[in-house]
């Protein structure tokens, strides 16, 4: 019996109470809700890989149509995107035009418009 | 005996803290990479909206008057204000559009020409004075050409034999015995003395001094009675206006400023961009070097009885238009003289008389030729001289010097 007990002492291990193992769990879960919450909202939030290829896609294709002056109304795709060209007269100005360019996903929501004015003649 | 530590919370909270500063990392960056996205987006919107400022400004449409400021909203949202502005500059018009939104701007401004439709594109105009242009030596035509009913004739002159093929390498079409007429709103303007702007006697520079006043302030005034322009480098909205006279050293850097003084004198060497308004005359030496766009006018009065003209040097180049006109009866004629080798790109106006030497790329409208030599003064006759449409750019700008259908272009761009 004294043997058994000298034993015990000898390999005694310090380790971590019952409520401290709690707090602990309870602190790490908070923390990486946290930390998953500010990286979903951070991701969600920012400047989408998406509309910035949609800017890009509605600047080359202003820039398409008055380099060929090809000022008529028309819908483009460019998979995934839909660009819808508008040309309207611009009013107080008889030899200039408003050019819209407006991208969009399928018939979704409208991720970018470019609007700029140019002569010519539609 | 190795013991163990176990402390849970302990780990715990460390690792807690390394997680919160990631967090605050990503947030940070976040927030810096979207300011610096919307910041961009806002300036190529801002650089959009003053591009479509400067094409209304260059519209047929009057949306403003000439040095008239006016403050727009382009497309009725109240989020893309441009600010415009127009001014003439020499034969040119200076257009500025500033776009601004939330305290950031974006000012574009250009020199701005008019470019005639192809239907109105000629390399020579002569006025029919019911006689003949006579060609010698190497002369060569080409492009449409407007003459006398009396046509084009070979000639031979001081030894030399017209060795072209043809007389007219292009077109020919009659012209009448008027000279297409100038554009009066045109001239008003060129003639007007700078208002308006701060001034200050040219004197009071140094050698080596530096101007350049943004297109964007207003003008700066350099006043005289002879001015010399040494070593100074002046650029930018800046009018230099003498009662007598202004001499243009070679060692002179002039970009863009407007030069007003009954005569002008450019220096043997000298290299740079100007528009010039004379009264009396204009004298540029040999081996000059006139960038694009230049121009050169000279505007007799009625109260000056000298023969007024427009010398320029032998190996001089010319990249604009050169005009001389009396804008009333005088039987003593403005006169340009181009020596030999001189090379003018552009267009070129008199309604007195023109001896040209060298070579034009580009349009003459003259009401005749003259050709000094030794043996004495001949009318109508061209010697080894070089009238060129073809040669010149399809991107030149030319002015609104003649009352012709066309467009406006931007000649340069300013800012």
């Amino acid at each position: 019996m004294a043997r058994i007990r000298d034993l015990k002492i000898k390999n005694r291990l310090r380790a971590a109470s019952l409520v401290e193992v709690t707090i602990a769990m309870v602190l790490i879960t908070i923390t990486f809700t946290i930390g998953m919450m500010v990286f979903v909202n951070v991701t969600r939030s920012s400047y989408s890989l998406e509309r910035f290829r949609a800017d890009v896609l509605a600047n080359e294709i202003a820039n398409q149509t008055v380099s060929e002056k090809s000022f008529f109304d028309e819908e483009i795709s460019r998979e995934p995107f839909i660009v819808d060209k508008v040309i309207s007269q611009y009013p107080g100005a008889e030899d200039v035009l408003l050019l819209e360019c407006s991208v969009r996903v399928g018939e979704g929501s409208v991720l970018t418009t470019r609007r700029q004015l140019v002569r010519g003649e539609k | 005996m190795k013991k163990l530590q176990a402390h849970a919370l302990y780990f715990v909270l460390v690792i807690s803290l390394i997680i919160a500063i990631l967090c605050g990392a990503i947030l940070l960056f976040a927030y810096y990479s979207s300011i610096l996205v919307h910041q961009n987006d806002r300036k190529i919107d801002l650089l959009i909206n003053a591009q479509s400022g400067i094409e209304l400004l260059m519209s047929d449409s009057e949306i403003l008057m000439s040095n008239e400021k006016k403050d727009i909203d382009l497309f009725g949202e109240e989020c893309d204000s441009v600010i415009l502005y127009r001014k003439p500059w020499g034969l040119f018009e200076v257009v500025s559009a500033k776009a601004h939104r939330a305290g950031v701007s974006k000012t574009k401004v250009a020199l701005v020409g008019y470019k005639p439709d192809e239907d109105d594109d000629m390399a020579l105009y002569m006025v029919d004075q019911n006689r003949p242009l006579r060609l010698s030596g190497s002369t060569r035509l080409e492009g449409t050409c407007f003459l006398p009913k009396a046509g084009v004739e070979r000639d031979y002159v001081e030894g030399l034999s017209y060795t072209g093929t043809r007389l007219v390498y292009g077109e020919v079409k009659q012209s009448s015995n008027r000279l297409p007429e100038l554009d009066k709103e045109l001239m008003t303007s060129y003639t007007q003395p700078e208002t308006g702007g701060a001034e200050k006697v040219f004197a009071e520079l140094a050698p080596g001094d530096t101007i350049n006043v943004s297109f964007s302030d207003p003008a700066l005034v350099l006043t005289g009675g002879d001015i010399v322009i040494g070593a100074q480098r002046i650029v930018g909205h800046v009018v230099i206006q003498a009662t007598r006279s202004v001499t243009v050293r070679e060692n002179a850097s002039l970009a863009d400023v407007r030069i007003h003084a009954p005569v002008v004198y450019f220096a043997e060497g000298f290299k740079g961009s100007v528009q010039v308004m004379a009264t009396d005359s204009v004298i540029i030496g040999e081996k000059c070097q006139f960038l694009y766009p230049s121009s050169v006018g000279l505007l007799k009065p009625s109260n000056n009885i000298n023969e007024a003209q427009i010398k320029v040097g032998a190996e001089t180049v010319f990249r604009g238009v050169m005009f001389s006109s009396q804008g009333h009866y005088d039987r003593s004629r403005t006169r340009i003289l181009l020596e030999e080798k001189t090379v003018v790109l552009g267009f070129l106006y008199s309604d007195g008389k023109i001896d040209l030497k060298g070579e034009v790329n580009g349009s003459v409208v003259c009401r005749m030729f003259t050709r000094k030599s030794k043996s004495g003064v001949s009318e109508n006759l061209l010697v080894n001289a070089t009238i060129n449409r073809n040669a010149l750019p399809k991107e030149f700008v030319s002015t609104a010097l003649l009352n012709l259908s066309g467009k406006k272009e931007v000649a340069k761009w300013l800012e």
